[in-house]
């Protein structure tokens, strides 16, 4: 089978808002099967029944549907998934799915996927064997798939190579600039707020979409970044970490294009008022008196007047004000400041009150020496879910960042040390995440390929490697994040 | 795919093929909306000739999206290109389209297949909105990014964002489309250097501890995390099959079942339903709250009045109440530990409830925008007494009912039964009012309210007057009468009859006198036969003997000089006769009967013959 350009497919005589609804709902339940399907194909044999029942039941819907429609495709364009030309909204119970195929897709460079009337069940079996097998890395994987599938006889399913233009996706260098343009932006706003100059927020409304976009290109590196501490200036460096956490949690939360800007501005001014605190207090290297916390403790307060006083000139989100006095509230009402009549806290107060925790508490400071990992502060977190942060949305940052968050110290049960870098999107491989070897078997320091601890040996169907314990970093003079800037160099 | 490179296939030459017919076809589509966004900012967005230039974009795009799929115009500063060649150009600094989108980065835009009507309509609307937005706010980009349409895409690469933070940072000229920094920024802000020769370099031995804890199997991973991840284990893919019950989205999802992703769904819908203005006094109170330094209370109080003018001015009358409710509450919560900061609430309140407040709305209301009554009249009543002549001026001005009758509620409420308070609201300009004043005082009937009648006096419009007298004849008081008398002297006659058929028969010498005087005078000549009919009417309701003889003596007359005004004198005074129905009165219409006089002879025929078959009411005239 060859690259086919896809043909524009007979448009119903449905209104065209009918035509979106019916599209979502039958190119979400085509993508749930078929994501059943291609997940479980890399398990079982294809002659194992339950796989078969699966294969089966994606038949049957295609059959159904192909009784009213032409054909079912899926294209990915600028990030979105289209299915026969209707844009699939994925919220947050669809997120996995749409992870994954847009993943299945970017590794094997597919742009478009279809699938045609006359497709039998034994034809559809072969393209998921196809489909579900790993290539060695030297292939070009579109290429070697569309040669299996023709082998195969599979006539049927027909791909289409990514163009171009559609490979828009940033290399790491580029998400790296944005992480540190990002941390200059907010130091040059920073000193306009000091020198009672205005800020240009429509400079960083457009740094949103940027950090936004290579969130969705890029997220286990953007991610990664975040490792990074006291770059320049600690509240600089946490502000625009927070900002990215919480843009790529409010991504998965479903939120709209137009309420992730106002999220990522909120976190990206939240501690504005730390800019009132004298800087002996912050860098204090000891406990800090009754008197000290109280100054520290206005900082929500001096921030949200200082947003307060933009918000009439720019247009500054009122959910910006929010936040900056909100974070420090817990769930619970409980924390600082004290509200006067307020009962409720913010959707996005709540969201950006979790990740400002967690980014501050793995942070070394003058004050902590030992900062908490990754996976201990979620940990600790957690025993505080629902009275300290709201549980749900701490829940689907703990999804988000995984029981291995990227950036995580790891010694392999091979003897190997390694840093996690990337999450496996398949829940049942969450403890396999992806790892950077940065020591041999003997503790020899290298610079090692990032390996899938997911991948099993095909032989035995055993895992080569699986992590036994997570390693404090500070420990061993390790710079987790020289790692990944090194990617981007 | 490197930017720079990428950023270069664009601007030079472009060898791809050009199939002409697309080529014209675009350059018809992007001339077509180029003339588009003109008629956009021309007219408003309902109007019939924007219809039809929508429309005829519309069409043009279907139909090169139906052949080609897709549509990619690339932008340069004043051109549109169409792989690599020119399709469109326009340099006019205002309103170059071109210079329009290139101005905030954007490069290409893309329009796909499945692009409709409304979609392209909301994109016009966004470019219009844009457009006419001033420099500093605008940005087609953003505004793009906010509303993530489907089939309508753009490609705005990240050097744009880099040289505009670096333009602001270094504190020169942002110049559009420049393409790379200076090199002492580009020092300063991106260079990323890692040295990795210390990656490879040496070797890391564990530490007892933790080679202690692999040793032993010790915990991997954080129980508190695996705890929240139910389905982590390594199982065998039977999660599928036993999770019926659930969505088939949810089942991907191991993290949230079906109800927790409905609360985090309904927190999100919350979210979006937040009333701004509500929201924003609520936090106001708040951040009030907790201030401490009595300058920044100041500041922000400053802050907080200026938003609240600027409601009052765009008719946010509902806000502009809760605003001063709540200023109300923080008052009266600070009223004891804080006289300080209770003074400064104190005098916000004043401001809210001032003059200022009062012209805004009137500047509002005159303006002919529509007016939310419903706030604006509690915003009315809450400011009382002050604001009452301008809830009077405003009664006559609507035509509402339903707002009139919520204007009439405030100035009630407002007056609070002090009926010389509420006739004070009258006045000849506002008739309407003066009128609804008058039934609200018939109604109540009260002898103070009463008291206040003799202003409608001084009265020039003659309905008010009029509204007056009739309202006067309801009350059975010597008062009324008082002021009656006073309408008989008014200059317009229908007046004068209307007081004169309300007077009150009651017994009262001086009065009858008077009148009987007054009708020997000059002026008694000059009125009508109607007006003099209803006063010697009166006299015979009084039934005294004074007015008894004078409408005998005047019935009776035999004029030596035969005048009209005499004869009117004669007919009114048999009407007076009949009012009067004594047996005297009788005696006297039959002696009318046998007058020289054709006219008062049938006319006493008549009364007489109406008296015998009984009371009928006032004669000769119906009260109007
Ligand atoms: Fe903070
Ligand atoms: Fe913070």
């Amino acid at each position: 089978m060859n690259e086919t350009t896809v043909p524009s497919p007979e448009k119903p005589a449905e209104p065209p808002d009918q035509r979106r609804k019916t599209g979502q709902k039958a190119g979400v339940e085509l993508l749930i099967h078929f994501h059943i399907v291609a997940k479980n194909a890399r398990l079982y044999e294809t002659n194992n029944t339950l796989f078969q029942e699966q294969v089966r039941a994606l038949f049957d819907f295609l059959d159904v549907f192909f009784k009213g429609q032409q054909e079912a495709s899926f294209e990915v364009r600028h990030s979105s998934l289209f299915f026969n030309g209707v844009r699939l909204k994925f919220g947050l119970a669809s997120y996995p799915i749409f992870k994954f195929i847009f993943e299945e897709f970017r590794i094997r460079d597919i742009g478009a996927l279809s699938f045609r009337p006359g497709l039998t069940p034994e034809e559809l079996g072969r393209f998921i064997a196809a489909f579900g097998k790993k290539g060695k890395s030297a292939e070009l994987p579109f290429d070697r798939l569309t040669a299996d599938l023709d082998a195969a006889g599979v006539e049927n399913v027909r791909l289409q190579k990514v163009l171009d233009a559609e490979t828009f996706s940033s290399l790491h260098r580029d998400t790296a600039r944005i992480f540190f343009l990002s941390i200059v932006h907010l130091k040059e706003a920073f000193e306009r707020d000091q020198k009672d100059e205005k800020l240009t927020l429509n400079t960083t409304r457009r740094l949103m979409q940027s950090i936004f976009n290579h969130l969705v290109d890029n997220e286990s590196f953007m991610v990664g970044l975040t490792n990074l501490k006291n770059f320049d200036d600690y509240t600089l460096n946490h502000s625009v970490n927070v900002c990215v956490l919480a843009l790529a949690l409010g991504r998965r939360l479903g939120l709209s294009h137009g309420e992730l800007v106002d999220l990522g501005l909120a976190a990206f001014f939240h501690d504005l008022g730390k800019l009132d605190t004298p800087i002996e207090i912050l860098n204090k290297p000891a406990a800090l008196n009754d008197e000290e916390r109280g100054i520290i403790e206005r900082h929500p307060h001096q921030g949200a007047e200082k947003l307060l006083h933009l918000r009439e000139f720019s247009r500054l989100p009122l959910r910006a004000i929010h936040v900056a006095l909100e974070h420090h509230i817990k769930e619970d009402l409980s924390g600082y400041p004290r509200y006067f009549k307020r009962r409720d806290i913010n959707f996005f107060s709540k969201i950006v009150k979790i990740v400002d925790f967690f980014d501050a508490v793995t942070s070394k400071r003058v004050y902590r020496a030992d900062a908490f990992s990754r996976a201990q502060a979620l940990s600790l977190m957690l025993e505080n879910s629902g009275t300290e942060f709201n549980s749900l949305i701490l829940k689907s940052f703990v999804h988000l960042m995984g029981v291995f968050p990227i950036g995580t110290f790891v010694a392999l049960d091979t003897g190997e040390l390694g840093i996690v870098f990337d999450a496996n999107p398949e829940t049942r491989f969450l403890l396999r995440p992806k790892v950077k070897l940065i020591t041999d078997a003997e503790g020899k320091r290298i610079d090692g390929d990032i390996v899938d601890l997911a991948e099993a040996d095909p032989q035995t169907g055993a895992f080569p490697r699986t992590i036994v314990k997570t390693l404090d970093p500070a420990t061993y003079g390790i710079e987790v994040t020289d790692y990944f800037l090194a990617e981007a160099q | 795919m490197d930017l720079k490179t990428r950023q270069g296939s664009l601007s030079s030459g472009d060898n791809r093929i050009i199939d002409a017919k697309a080529f014209d076809k675009a350059g018809d589509i992007v001339r077509h909306m180029a003339n588009t966004v003109s008629s956009l900012k021309l007219f408003p967005a309902d109007h019939a000739t924007v219809g039809r230039f929508v429309d005829g974009l519309a069409d043009k795009l279907k139909s090169y999206l139906d052949l080609y799929g897709k549509l990619e115009i690339g932008i340069n500063e004043f051109s549109f290109m169409y792989a690599g060649r020119i399709l469109y150009t326009d340099e006019t600094m205002i309103k170059s389209l071109p210079l329009f989108f290139f101005k905030d980065g954007l490069q290409i835009l893309y329009f796909y297949q499945g692009l409709d009507r409304t979609e392209i309509a909301d994109f016009l609307d966004i470019v219009r909105r844009e457009s006419q937005k001033p420099a500093e706010d605008s940005d087609i980009v953003t505004a793009l990014w906010k509303e993530d349409f489907a089939n309508i895409q753009y490609y705005a690469p990240d050097d744009y964002l880099e040289n505009r933070i670096a333009a602001e940072r270094g504190g020169g000229e942002f110049a559009f489309g420049r393409t790379s920094l200076p090199a002492e920024l580009e020092q300063e802000i991106i260079e990323i250097k890692v040295d990795t020769s210390k990656f490879t370099t040496g070797k890391i031995e564990l530490i007892g501890a933790d080679r202690e804890a692999i040793r032993k199997h010790d915990v991997v991973a954080e129980p508190n995390i695996l705890n929240v991840l139910p389905s982590y284990a390594e199982g065998t893919g039977a999660e599928e099959s036993s999770e019926s019950g659930r969505s088939p989205a949810a089942s991907m999802d191991p993290m949230l079942n079906d109800a927790e992703i409905g609360e985090l769904e309904e927190l999100i819908r919350t979210n979006r339903t937040i009333v701004p203005d509500e929201e924003f006094l609520d936090l106001m109170v708040e951040i009030l709250f907790l201030e401490e330094d009595i300058g920044h209370f100041s500041t922000t109080l400053d802050l907080l009045l200026e938003y609240y003018f600027d409601q009052v001015q765009h008719g946010g009358f509902g806000m502009a109440i809760l605003f001063i409710e709540k200023i109300t509450e923080i008052r009266d919560h600070f009223a004891l530990p804080n006289p300080e900061k209770t003074g400064r609430l104190n005098d916000f309140l004043k401001k809210t409830t001032g003059a200022k407040t009062l012209d805004a709305a009137r500047q509002l209301v005159g303006s002919g925008q529509p007016v939310a009554w419903e706030g604006l009249t509690r915003l009315l009543r809450l400011l009382g007494g002050p604001a009452l002549p301008l809830a009077a001026d405003f009664y006559d001005s609507v035509s509402d009912p339903d707002a009139r009758r919520k204007i009439l509620d405030v100035i009630v409420a407002g007056t609070s039964g002090d009926s010389g308070f509420l006739i004070g609201l009258a006045g000849d300009e506002r008739p309407l009012l003066s009128k609804d004043i008058i039934g609200l005082l018939r109604k109540e009937k009260g002898k103070k309210a009463l008291s206040h009648f003799t202003q409608f006096l001084r009265f020039r419009n003659k309905e008010i007057k009029l509204a007056a007298v009739e309202a006067l004849g309801d009350f059975t008081d010597e008062l009324a009468n008082h002021v009656l008398m006073g309408f008989l002297e008014d200059g317009d006659e229908d007046v004068r009859i209307q007081a004169a058929l309300r007077l009150n028969p009651v017994e009262e010498q001086s009065r009858i006198r008077r009148l009987i005087r007054e009708t020997r005078s000059k002026a008694f000549r000059g009125k009508s036969a109607r007006e003099i009919t209803v006063i010697l009417n009166y006299l015979g309701r009084t039934k005294t003997p004074e007015a008894t003889a004078f409408l005998k003596k005047t019935l009776l007359k035999k004029a030596f000089l035969p005048s009209a005004h005499n004869l009117a004198m004669r007919l009114g005074s048999v009407a007076g006769m009949e009012s009067l129905g004594t047996e005297e009165a009788k005696k006297a219409l039959e002696s009318g009967t046998r007058t020289g006089k054709k006219a008062v002879r049938e006319a006493c025929a008549l009364a007489l013959a109406r008296l015998a078959a009984g009371p009928t009411g006032i004669p000769g005239e119906k009260a109007s």
